[in-house]
């Protein structure tokens, strides 16, 4: 091809960069710090879950234990829930929205989520499920 | 010549996206660290037993990474049952490996993150 020839495509280089950065490098650059962001909510949501509902199933009901002599122990429902749900507050985890603390006897189950803000794509919300239980005599 | 301008920008864009990588999985480290320590702490029998777990907590979490200057503050206050403990970890990520980019950047890219927890109402307590 002569020197000729080129002199139409002058630029054409540039706006190649340009599109790979516009349609490729720009985009990937937002989902690496989307994800990672999604990533570390998710466990620390996972985490917050776990030790909120530990907290919740550490409140037995003290009176049946005392009046039994120590020998039933059953879950202060009301305030197993109360001190779940003050524990995910106290937890300050941007974005937390309680879903559901259910209780049984012997279980504390909490369900939240996590409302990410993202970078362009505007938020994610990520949901978990966690349940501890109490143990005697450990 | 625009050969070599485009090939520059496209590379110096690629170590850049590296390097925001490289910063973001610091990131989630340094987050994972202070709530670690806040949960490990708020377990402890007392104050001073909360300071060392918590400190323990924080430094395997970052064990495997790559931050730099890494601190952990752990508040206790009067470390009442019911109370709240309050951890920050703070550190620093280097972008040696990124010498174009640290000189936009910075060599050095400070990450903190504040942790609570609730402190465990219920838990023998020592002294």
């Amino acid at each position: 091809m002569s020197a000729r020839g080129h002199v139409g495509e002058r630029g054409q280089v540039l706006v190649m960069a340009a599109a790979v950065m516009a349609f490729l490098f720009v985009p990937l650059c937002v989902f690496l710090v989307d994800t990672g962001l999604v990533e570390a909510s998710y466990g620390q949501l996972g985490e917050t879950l776990q030790a909120s509902v530990e907290d919740g199933a550490s409140q037995i009901d003290q009176q049946a234990f005392r009046q039994s002599g120590g020998r039933t122990a059953v879950l202060d429902e009301s305030a197993a829930r109360q001190v779940c749900e003050r524990s995910l507050e106290t937890s300050g985890l941007p974005g937390l929205e309680v879903v559901s603390i259910r209780t049984t006897a012997t279980t504390v189950t909490a369900t939240a989520t996590v409302h990410v803000s993202l970078l362009v794509v505007g938020t994610a919300s990520v949901t978990q499920t966690r349940s501890a239980g109490f143990v005697l005599g450990r | 010549m625009e050969w070599a301008i485009s090939a520059f920008l496209l590379l110096l864009f690629a170590f850049s996206l590296l390097a925001v990588g490289h910063v973001v999985g610091e990131y989630m480290a340094v987050r994972a660290a202070s709530s670690q320590a806040a949960f490990a702490a708020a377990r402890a029998p007392s104050a001073q037993a909360a300071q060392t777990a918590g400190r323990r907590a924080a430094e395997e979490a970052v064990s495997g990474s790559q931050v730099s200057d890494f601190k952990v503050t752990i508040s206790t206050g009067a470390f009442e049952r019911g109370g709240t403990l309050t951890t920050q970890a703070s550190g620093c990520v280097s972008l040696g490996d990124f010498p174009i980019v640290s000189q936009t950047l910075g060599q050095c890219v400070p990450l903190r993150w504040t942790a609570h927890a609730l402190i465990e109402p219920y838990r023998s307590r020592s002294g």
